[in-house]
């Protein structure tokens, strides 16, 4: 029975970690190393594999998930040229998950894979797999015609071997954690048992199975993660280290690597040994840029590359160009930006406060005129791609009725001293911050200071105000996965209270216990609508923005698939259309 | 002293010089806070670093650390890179190496084409158009970065025009190499610029060139032959320790312009915390530049004579 990855479980306080490390990616405080390491520091590759999305958005983010596909003439040369940085390693089992990611995505296979353009789990190097009830133990029959690029065959001992190697001390993995939910991974590594004792077997060469430590019925998922990819051990035995070298390099992907130019390009090719169907593309060029963030997109708009993501100041010259920003593929992602008041505050405490700052900002100039229009404007907490968005629980937007509110709670403006904390990079912040300033001092006429702190001090910063007072500050979410759950019973419940606003509504947590238990998918999305709404009314947390993201594809690039978390090129979707067409 | 006493002194000198720059580095890099492993707000799981720590050495004490680094190196072991796993630092330093030589090498050869023209021509044209043109040349070439320079060249010759790509490394006989090439050059070919004009304007007032105008010599041989050869004496001093510069000081246009040469890793390198290549290049940039320094005290008798006997 091979099953999907609904009703997955998590564990609030690790998946709350793992989500302010997305947050900061996706706000780019952090680099992709540096989420992963995170995430590794949690205890999270679960949580990872957990958070990797279930919503493909293509090129048509509202057409259906399996959209279309090209059927139109093809360009004689399927050459697709992107950019990346140089890798730190190209070894699945040893990589943190950075940069190479992109090479192993179309080099490298696992049991399993994520599927670009649904977001499901599918087979790969396993062509099957069957647990037992209680979700311990999954056994994979492994495809008989699985091989590596140079011929020879993937077998059940190639999985064994390979995910020992991750655990051996020798191999240096930085991201052995993966494996923790593995039965005895963990006292393997802490020394207490020998890597013979790992729970994965070989009963027959097309045969694995995996014991875990625990009921853990997303293994298929977690099995997507590189770590788990196997490696060719034939070859790692005669050239060591050397083995993700080019010229020694064997994969078992749809593509292989035949060219590593350090620091210039990597090659990649169609791997004729690969048991699948031939992707069309038939050769990758990824051109390896110091930052790809910054150097990218004008050899995109050389004609050099035909995929790259722009930002800053070459993002508002796109936008500003209709030529340019008509290449541009540009999906939502599931996230908020707003603002936190601390309840317990002398002003903060009083509902009229908190609406009045709610309704004096006028979002459609902060996203489309101050933020340039890279952002949509927010009006409730939980995006429109989460069940429970309620658009009908937003609050008007007007200065007068702001005003009214502070005089109905009786506050005297001049008395109003707050002061708004936020992070100093990315500059962002502090372009919404003056303009949310300038906003309430000239509308409500209080006085707002403005508190930037370094953005390593953030976290520390937010779980101190656990006892600390303060009066606002700026606090971002993004979804791991497309349930309200991740939002309203992780964070802003009184329990869970994961931005120490202080809020407490009985009404809300009971509603939101009730919902994360509710069978009745329909009760359930409704019962979230409703706390939405308690909570946009409330206002303890007020939504400001939300973030998009920006891709610059070629018009001749069809069918690319794009998943907006683990975003990467997979060539194997790719068309190349000829260039007048 | 004769000549060989000297280049054995001079070679000699070479260890202290090094040793020193060793030393200071190597106190440098480890009193700097952060690690290569600990980027970003959070670490890498305890257990991990420590493995990472002892493969590579760095859980053992500063003092043995120092030593063991210093002997390795004694014997052509910059030890393995921390940031490209599968290379040592003497694979990095092979790879690019060559590419920063080319490049320089390049540029080089532009700079002293343009600098030694425009000098010149500013010398025998003084006060003219011609050495107003120059001179402005030279002072907009000497005050201009040339990260400056390459992103104005790119912005022209690449993203307007379309003439050459907006970066990469194909070797010296392609497009590639004509925008970091002339970044580049435009500083040392300014500094040349001066120093030819000044040394061109000295010269031809001295009087042996007003002798070999009375003997009846052409114009240009006065210049060619009395003129340039003798106003070369302080430029190749100069040249000397321009070209060292110009192989040890490109990390920016090689950033910029996505050239794999070493003057890139001598800067991230840094940032990564990469310690045996930040020691590898600073020790190796250390030694070009000692280098070039004797290669130009050894070329001065040969265009001096009065040196010779000195």
């Amino acid at each position: 029975m091979v099953k999907g990855m609904e009703n997955v479980e998590t564990n609030p306080r690790m998946m709350a970690e793992v989500d302010r490390l997305f947050n900061a990616y996706a706000e780019r405080q952090i680099d992709r190393r540096s989420l992963m390491k995170g995430i590794l520091a949690t205890g999270g590759a679960a949580a990872l594999a957990m958070s990797m999305p279930r919503i493909v958005m293509g090129q048509t983010p509202d057409a259906s998930p399996v959209a279309e596909l090209y059927d139109g003439p093809l360009a004689d040369e399927q050459v697709m040229r992107i950019p990346s940085r140089e890798p730190t390693t190209m070894d699945p089992g040893v990589s943190f998950g950075a940069d190479e990611l992109v090479v192993f995505f179309n080099i490298f296979e696992g049991l399993t894979g994520v599927d670009q353009r649904t977001g499901e789990v599918v087979p790969r190097l396993a062509e099957s797999w069957e647990e037992n009830e209680d979700a311990t133990e999954f056994t994979f029959t492994i495809r008989q015609d699985a091989m590596w690029s140079d011929g020879t065959p993937i077998n059940a001992h190639d999985f064994v071997n390979s995910w020992r190697r991750v655990l051996d001390p020798n191999t240096l993995s930085e991201y052995l954690p993966a494996m923790y939910p593995i039965l005895n991974a963990e006292a393997i590594v802490n020394g207490e048992m020998d890597l013979e004792d790992l729970g994965v077997e070989a009963v027959d060469d097309f045969t694995l199975r995996v014991q875990l430590e625990a009921s853990t019925p997303y293994f298929p998922l977690l099995a997507t993660t590189w770590t788990f990819n196997p490696v060719p051990l034939h070859v790692i035995e005669s050239a060591g280290d050397q083995w993700v070298e080019a010229e020694n390099i064997v994969s078992s992907g749809p593509y292989k690597m035949v060219e590593w130019n350090h620091d210039q390009s990597i090659i990649l090719e169609i791997n004729e040994n690969y048991y699948g169907e031939k992707p069309t593309v038939t050769r990758g060029e990824i051109r390896l840029f110091e930052d790809p963030s910054t150097q990218a997109y004008i050899a995109f708009e050389n004609d050099e590359l035909d995929y790259a993501a722009p930002e800053g100041p070459d993002l508002d010259r796109v936008l500003a160009d209709p030529e340019l920003s008509s290449q541009l593929i540009t999906f939502p992602l599931s996230n908020c930006f707003f603002v936190v008041v601390d309840t317990r505050d002398e002003f903060g405490s009083k509902k009229e406060f908190r609406q009045a700052l709610y309704k004096s900002i006028d979002r459609e100039t902060l996203t489309q005129s101050v933020l340039n229009g890279q952002f949509d404007s927010a009006y409730t907490v939980l995006p429109p791609d989460i069940p429970g968005h309620n658009p009908d629980a937003a609050l008007t937007e007007s200065d007068e009725e702001a005003v009214q509110l502070l005089a109905d709670a009786g506050i005297d403006p001049a008395s109003v001293n707050v002061s708004i904390v936020y992070q100093n990079s990315p500059a962002r912040y502090a372009t919404v911050c003056e303009y949310l300033q300038s906003r309430w001092q000239e509308v409500l006429g209080i006085t707002v200071t403005l508190e930037p702190i370094e953005a390593n001090t953030y976290i520390d910063w937010r779980a101190s105000r656990e006892t600390q007072p303060y009066n606002l500050y700026t606090g971002t979410w993004g979804s791991d996965f497309g349930d309200p759950s991740n939002w309203h019973n992780q964070n802003f419940t009184s329990q869970a209270d994961h931005y120490r606003n202080h809020w407490q509504n009985e009404e809300f947590d009971s509603l939101c216990a009730e919902a994360a238990s509710n069978t009745d998918m329909e009760a359930r999305e409704e019962q979230y609508r409703q706390a939405e709404a308690i909570l946009v009314e409330e206002a303890p947390i007020i939504p400001m923005y939300r973030t998009k993201a920006f891709r610059a594809v070629k018009p001749w690039v069809k069918d690319l698939a794009l998943q907006p978390i683990l975003s990467s090129v997979h060539f194997r979707y790719v068309k190349i259309a000829p260039r007048d067409s | 002293m004769n000549r060989g006493t000297f280049v054995i002194r001079r070679v000699l000198l070479l260890i202290p010089t090094l040793l020193a720059i060793y030393t200071l580095t190597f106190l440098l890099i480890h009193s700097t806070p952060g690690g290569p492993w600990s980027q970003g707000d959070k670490p890498v799981p305890p257990l991990v670093m420590e493995r990472l720590n002892a493969a590579y050495g760095l859980d053992q004490p500063l003092w043995k650390q120092y030593l063991t680094y210093l002997g390795n190196a004694l014997q052509g072991d910059f030890g393995p890179s921390f940031s490209s796993r599968s290379r040592t630092v003497t694979d990095i330093i092979g790879d690019t190496l060559p590419v920063s030589l080319q490049l320089g090498f390049v540029a080089m050869v532009i700079a002293v084409l343009i600098g030694l023209t425009l000098g010149t021509l500013g010398a025998i044209r003084h006060n003219t158009t011609v050495d107003y043109v120059a001179s402005f040349i030279a002072i907009f070439g000497i005050s201009t970065p040339s990260y400056v320079v390459v992103s104005l060249l790119v912005l022209l010759l690449a993203s307007t025009f379309g003439l050459v790509p907006t970066g990469g490394w194909n070797g010296i006989f392609s497009k590639e190499i004509i925008i970091p090439s002339l970044a580049l050059a435009l500083y040392p070919a300014a500094v040349l610029a001066r120093y030819t004009r000044a040394s061109m304007l000295d010269v031809m007032t001295t009087d042996y060139v007003r002798t070999a105008r009375a003997k009846g010599l052409s114009e240009r041989s006065v210049i060619v032959r009395h003129g340039i050869r003798n106003a070369m004496l302080p430029v190749i001093t100069v040249a000397g320790i321009v070209f060292a510069d110009v192989i040890t000081g490109s990390f920016f246009v090689e950033s910029i312009y996505s050239v794999p040469g070493l003057g890139r890793y001598f800067v991230s390198s840094i940032s990564e915390r990469d310690y045996p290549v930040i020691l590898g290049t600073v020790l190796l940039f250390g030694a070009i530049i000692s280098v070039m320094n004797l290669i130009v005290d050894l070329l001065y008798p040969l265009l001096d004579p009065r040196m010779r006997s000195a």
